[in-house]
């Protein structure tokens, strides 16, 4: 077979990094900004993307210090071989626990939704296994998939956004400069975990075929993801207001479901529903394909291909281990404070660690 | 991959030789004739169509053999027999290999000097004609089997473009070609492929254009396939393909000849085989097609509608029966009030379930579509009447099917054809009932994960190293503006990157400076057209026309 043009190139990075992003953080967004904020919780969206800066400038400069390697390599170079061991584990049990997490919170919708009657274990089974394929066949399929779907998906989540508009109320949102900053910049913090995703970047950067234009590429797309979670939030706010979004569990598809064309279409939240699966379904294919890429190198076992199906049994025990959904949303708060930690905190650490002790290549940054 | 494994490998054990016929030993011949003779019957047996002619003069002189089958043995008497027999009348012999060359009035005259090569010759049609004391027969072609007519292609029709098709003749097949490329760069390339058919497969691309790579992994396949005989191109799109475990066509086949010059100018490879009317070209990606001729052939906006109602014709076509399935079963509620009265009033006498009122709908429309393909002509027309009939009043009547779903059933037949290959057209069709038994089970979830499982999979086949999604999947920006929009000529400079052609410019702008222009004119004025669109057509690239007036 001869070789692919592209590989993972900028072009397949930014559709990976946006898609992923979109599917993980989108849906539960507006909840935490107006519980955590208020009626300006879009603030924090803009705190929170501030915070992403720092993760996106630790997974380039850490991709050019250690070329061709992703977290779990290169964590025993720069912390030893016992410490390196440890903290790549952790590493794996938070995407892990990432893949977990989201997949309840996710069938939930579906239960809710779509499939009332059907037991819960059938739409977590269903969904994980769909998601498994894309897991199996690698990084490379998952991006293009992500590619191609990002023209329909995304010209039908703007036309969504606009159609919103015709319920949105400014008193909701306002005054615009009113929030105290401690409480938006805590809320800003809670919604970091939108970009927790950007956890598998420290697992694929090693497959980018354009490094140098790393950081370019990654905040590209965190900055039109950004956009699209800010209009979300302030949308969804403005049309519910801050209250009226914590009646809602999931509140992006009930701004959806309101929104209509006159006449034409009485709902959007159909069509929603089917783009945003597709988002998710990359999401969670990248979470379980970098979870068993991950445990591979730490095994020390070069074919993923075999931790993908390993891990299925391991992902669908755990997400049906959780109760309910008041213990799922005790284990996501929890789970949002640590990953701070893990994807924000953790690797600068390392990146500094690194340069101090001149670890990896010595012309990085 | 277990299965792969299955398929892909050699029985262990399985002498494969014996797929190879008892060849002929390399044996040289002699300069008896009647001994040459005998060893060729010999060896191919006394077939009834075989054909031995032997001129005598005082003794054997000359024997022609052929295959009457074959040859056109009216042409071979005039063009062989008689001027060999009015030499032998005035020189009463003489008949030396040098006199004989002379006096075959043929094109091409080929030398052979050893008995495989003869009898490969023999059965691919020419006549081998044996001298006296000559140790080298001469053979000559002169074609007499039967040869269809050059048609309009049936799968393949279009409003408004070339009327030619191919046919079974590969040599008509690629004139069809070289009548649309003349350039030296054209490479034809030829190969046999089956050790008993020994099919004559020319391969077609141009040198400074096409991907060395993707030329020289062709020739390598190519050169791996070992296999009784090619009977069709089908066989070699199958055994060539990157992904052997997949519905969707990998190789794109076409009887359009057209077609196949647009894809060589493109940078593509074609692949002609003998006895077969359709013509490969790799690589090829997903949106190749839903492209047609028709769409260059009317203005650009016309041409982008009609691939635009192309893609939507698939997407209802693939989507339609499973959405439908999963709006009136399981997701009810998902449609607007107004319409689940009308689905459920239409099927309230109906006694099957829905999923087994759509399925038995689709079978049996699958059935009738399969049936009118074989059908002579006039009772296909009788099946298109007693089906609509059937079905459509008899069933509803009955209350066996619903009102509903045979329009659901039909409209999704109807939009089947609209895509422009057939072979990819009939992968659709098994994603059709996947999606449809996924959408049974889990509804509209079902219905989605499905689709995405079958994009999945497309992601990952490749064609000769290109993504088959591409230029989506990887996305190449200006490939995919005009995957979806026919991009007129002049806004179209560069060659498809996803086939990465050695030469990406397509179009340009002539400095016609200095030249007079076709009406004879010394300057070209300003009621002249400039654009320089005659210049693309390679009117006045034609040698000796520079300057030239026409009258």
């Amino acid at each position: 077979m001869l070789p692919e043009k592209t590989g993972i190139g900028s072009g397949l990075l930014f559709m990976f990094v946006l898609s992923s992003l979109f599917g993980f953080g989108i849906m539960f967004a507006p909840q935490v900004a107006a519980e955590s904020i208020g009626g300006n919780g879009y603030w924090g969206v803009v705190v929170a993307f501030l915070f992403s800066l720092p993760v996106i400038a630790a997974v380039v400069g850490l991709g050019k210090r250690f070329p061709g390697k992703s977290i779990i390599a290169y964590l025993p170079q720069v912390y030893g071989k016992g410490f390196g061991k440890i903290f790549g584990l952790i590493f794996l049990l938070f995407l892990l626990i990432s893949g977990v997490l989201f997949l309840r919170d996710i069938t939930g919708i579906f239960a809710s939704f779509f499939l009332f009657r059907s037991p819960l274990w059938a739409i977590v089974s269903i969904i994980l296994l769909a998601a498994a394929y894309p897991a199996y066949l690698g990084i490379e399929v998952i991006s293009r998939q992500a590619s191609f779907l990002f023209t329909a998906v995304y010209l039908i989540i703007t036309i969504i956004l606009l159609m919103s508009l015709q319920h949105f109320q400014p008193d909701h949102i306002r005054p615009v400069l009113a929030g105290n900053p401690f409480i938006v910049a805590s809320g800003g913090v809670r919604l970091f975990y939108c970009y927790f995703p950007m956890a598998m970047l420290f697992m694929v950067y090693q497959y980018y075929t354009e490094p140098e234009k790393g950081w370019k590429i990654i905040n590209r797309a965190g900055l039109v993801f950004f956009v699209y979670l800010f209009l979300f939030v302030i949308e969804t706010i403005g049309v519910y207001g801050a209250k009226g979004v914590l009646r809602y569990s999931f509140p992006v598809l009930e701004l959806t479901r309101k929104t209509t064309i006159p006449y034409v279409l009485q709902t959007f939240g159909l069509y929603f529903s089917f783009v945003w699966l597709s988002q998710i379904y990359i999401t969670l294919a990248g979470l379980l394909y970098t979870t068993a890429q991950g445990c591979a190198e730490w095994f020390g076992i070069l074919n993923y291909k075999r931790f993908v199906l390993l891990l299925l049994p391991v992902i669908l025990f755990l997400a049906l281990s959780i109760p309910g959904a008041i213990d799922l949303h005790g284990f996501i708060k929890a789970f949002q404070t640590i990953g701070i930690w893990v994807i924000a905190v953790f690797p600068l650490i390392t990146w500094a660690v690194a340069w101090l002790f001149q670890r990896g290549e010595q012309n990085g940054p | 991959m277990f299965f792969q494994k299955i398929f892909t490998k050699p029985q262990t054990g399985a002498n494969r030789g014996r797929i190879r016929p008892q060849t002929t030993e390399q044996r040289e011949i002699t300069a008896d004739i009647e001994a040459n003779l005998q060893f060729l019957i010999k060896e191919i047996g006394e077939p009834a169509d075989l054909v031995i002619h032997r001129f005598e003069k005082d003794g054997p002189v000359a024997a022609l053999m052929y295959l009457d089958s074959l040859a056109d043995g009216s042409l071979l008497g005039s063009h062989i027999s008689r001027p060999i027999n009015e030499f032998l009348m005035k020189n009463g012999g003489g008949l030396d290999l040098k006199n004989t060359e002379r006096l075959l009035t043929t094109a091409k005259i080929y030398n052979y000097r050893d008995f495989s090569a003869v009898i490969a010759s023999v059965l691919s049609g020419q006549a081998v004609l044996f001298l006296q004391q000559q140790k080298t027969a001469l053979g000559v072609a002169f074609p007499g089997f039967p040869r269809r007519a050059v048609k309009e292609p049936s799968t393949e029709k279009v409003t408004r473009g070339s009327r030619e098709g191919f046919t079974d003749v590969l040599t008509d097949n690629l004139g069809m070609i070289r009548r649309w490329i003349k350039d030296p760069n054209l490479a034809v390339t030829k190969l046999a492929i089956g050790e008993r058919t020994q099919t004559e497969i020319n391969l077609l691309y141009l040198k400074d254009v096409a991907n060395s790579d993707v030329v020289k992994e062709l020739k390598t396949r190519l050169a791996k396939i070992e296999i009784d005989g090619i009977i069709d191109s089908g066989y070699l799109s199958e055994l060539i393909a990157d992904q052997k475990l997949t519905f969707f066509p990998l190789v794109q086949d076409t009887e359009r000849p057209d077609k196949v010059a647009a894809a060589v100018l493109e940078g593509r490879v074609a692949i002609l085989v003998d006895k077969s009317p359709f013509a490969l070209i790799v690589p090829v990606t997903s949106d190749e097609f839903y492209q047609t001729p028709a769409d260059f052939g009317y203005n650009y906006w016309v041409g982008s509608f009609l691939r635009f109602i192309r893609a939507l014709g698939t997407f209802i076509a693939v989507t339609l029966p499973g959405l439908y399935l999963a709006m009136i079963s399981v997701n009810p509620e998902l449609l607007p009030p107004g319409l689940v009265g009308v689905v459920s009033s239409a099927r309230v006498q109906v006694p099957f379930p829905a999923v087994f009122e759509v399925l038995l709908t689709m079978v049996v429309f699958e059935i009738f579509r399969e049936a009118i393909i074989r059908a002579p002509g006039n009772i296909s027309l009788i099946f298109g009447i007693a089906g609509g009939a059937l079905i459509g009043f008899c069933g509803i009547q009955a209350a066996l099917v619903s009102a509903v779903t045979v329009i659901v059933v039909v409209i999704t037949s109807l939009a089947s054809f609209a895509t422009a290959n057939t072979g990819k057209e009939q992968a659709w069709r098994l994603v059709r009932f996947f999606v449809f038994f996924a959408a049974a089970c889990f509804g509209v979830l079902g219905f989605v994960l499905a689709g995405l499982t079958v994009l999945t999979h497309m992601n990952s086949l490749k064609s000769f190293g290109v993504s088959y999604l591409e230029p989506w999947a990887p996305p190449q920006s200006l490939d995919m503006a005009d995957s979806f929009f026919r991009i007129p000529w002049w806004a179209h400079s560069r060659r498809p990157s996803s086939y990465r052609p050695q030469q990406t410019d397509r179009t340009g702008h002539k400095d016609l400076t200095g030249l007079k222009d076709l009406t004879g004119k010394d300057e070209p004025t300003d009621q002249d057209d400039l654009t320089g669109q005659d210049d693309l057509t390679g009117k006045n690239n034609l040698p000796g026309q520079e300057g030239e007036d026409p009258g």
